[in-house]
């Protein structure tokens, strides 16, 4: 085979090798995006979770009171002292909002894709096509052109590709830290002040489904009759409680995810230059499943 | 020496529990939040198990100027997450709309000069159908790339 006929075959070889090689290196990157939204998606019910949890928490109070009782009236009250964490809940939100724009950015930073120089490219090739000997012979061998073609778009998505590449690593790097803080935050809103409003409801609910109990008893059968409202409640103040606890067990998973999380933005930046590498980001993954599974259990509650 | 009651306790919680200084991390905030949300629970147990208490009436007022405790707690631990977290929020925020920036502005005529030159070269070349000249021309794309990432 002669030079000149090898030539279009190296070409054509050199372009899916070089546009490969640039995919590879920033499906760690896409990974981590999609990770860190669905961390986001999670977090995001925990922010109005608090106000309500605390309004669940004051209805069950105003039951055992004593005095007038109207449930409108009862509900009302609860969510005008619940209405501070409400406004917290809206300042706990922008750190998940903060977390799925940044999720958001570096999907779209690693799904880029070089296609803005197509229409140069392809203008070129059908000109040349076009060129052709005074006898009306083409001057160009369409082999030769096709291949020419190909590597001019792989050089086209290398350009792209590297400045991505540059952006996406300054991104990672300079925004660690900031990372870390939004993060942090998060795991301190769930973990320590969702967490807390929560186990402070159900002990109430757990107390009043217990009196519950104790006041459905019936020494006799004809004392049935008038224990039926206390039976009837225990069902609703059952599913309460599990909805709680529920709640609670999301808010443990996240903690543990979040801090994989981190632990893999790191592990991003350190290996961000090998191809392939950064991928462990099992346990994220794992959580995705963990909550996936809540879901489930919700769903057939 | 008689055994502190219910009240007793509830208020010596809500003493301890007071609003902590500026100083104090969200954290420990919360954690103040979760003392005194136990307390007020305990205590609306308690009154709910023991009708009868002496000090019923106390105890409610002790159990719900807790819970107010707890919930002000909490609601100061979150505004001072979001003060210690803002700048690092902006910082977040701009790096994403730099991605989008990026991303919008790709078409910079300056980009689609330098590649478009590189690229006639090479076609050129491989119109030539000189295997040597089609390397060279390569030399010349990868210096137009070398000059763009630049």
């Amino acid at each position: 085979m002669s030079r000149r006929s090898r030539a279009p075959h190296i070409l054509a070889a050199i372009a899916p090798c070089l546009l490969a090689g640039c995919a590879a290196q920033m499906q760690p990157v896409a990974d981590f995006g999609a990770a860190a939204s669905r961390l986001a998606t999670v977090y995001q019910p925990f922010a109005p979770g608090l106000a309500a949890s605390c309004e669940q928490r004051e209805r069950y109070v105003a039951l055992g009171n004593p005095g007038a009782f109207d449930d409108a009236a009862a509900q009302r009250a609860a969510a005008a002292r619940c209405k501070a964490l409400r406004e917290a809940g809206a300042t706990a939100a922008l750190f998940g909002q903060a977390l799925a724009d940044y999720a958001t950015a570096l999907v779209k930073a690693s799904g880029a894709k070089a296609t803005v120089f197509d229409s140069d490219i392809k203008g070129l090739s059908g000109a040349a096509g076009k060129l052709a000997t005074r006898d009306g012979t083409p001057v160009f061998d369409s082999a030769r052109l096709g291949a020419a073609s190909k590597l001019a778009r792989a050089a086209a998505a290398l350009v792209m590709e590297g400045r991505i590449q540059g952006l996406t690593r300054a991104t990672l790097e300079d925004n660690q830290d900031a990372l870390r803080v939004v993060v942090e935050a998060m795991k301190t809103y769930a973990g320590q002040v969702y967490a807390g409003q929560l186990a402070e409801t159900r002990d109430v609910m757990a107390g009043e489904l217990g009196r519950l109990v104790t006041a459905s008893g019936a020494p006799t059968q004809a004392d049935v009759e008038a224990r039926l409202p206390w039976r009837f409640a225990q069902t609703p103040a059952r599913a309460d409680i599990a909805a709680n606890e529920l709640e609670a067990r999301r808010v443990r998973a996240f903690s543990r995810s979040a801090d994989a999380l981190l632990a893999a933005h790191a592990d991003l930046i350190a290996n961000f230059d090998k191809i392939g590498g950064a991928r462990r980001l099992e346990l994220v993954a794992a959580f995705v499943a963990q909550v996936q599974a809540i879901n489930d259990d919700v769903a057939a509650l | 020496m008689t055994d502190p009651t219910a009240s007793d306790i509830a208020a010596a919680t809500l003493a301890t529990t007071a609003a902590p200084s500026d100083a104090g991390t969200a954290d420990a905030i919360a954690r103040l939040a979760d003392a005194a949300g136990h307390a007020s629970s305990l205590l609306f147990n308690w009154r709910r198990d023991n009708p009868g208490a002496p000090d019923v009436a106390r105890a409610l007022n002790l159990e719900t100027a807790l819970d107010q405790r707890a919930i002000d707690l909490r609601a100061r631990a979150v505004r001072l997450l979001g003060a210690q977290a803002a700048d690092a929020i902006a910082q977040i925020a701009d790096a994403s709309r730099r991605v989008d920036d990026f991303l919008g502005g790709a078409r910079k005529i300056e980009d689609r000069l330098a590649i478009a030159s590189a690229v006639v070269g090479l076609a050129g070349a491989a119109l030539v159908g000189d295997a040597g000249g089609v390397l060279q021309a390569i030399v010349g794309v990868h210096g137009a790339l070398k000059a763009a990432q630049a």
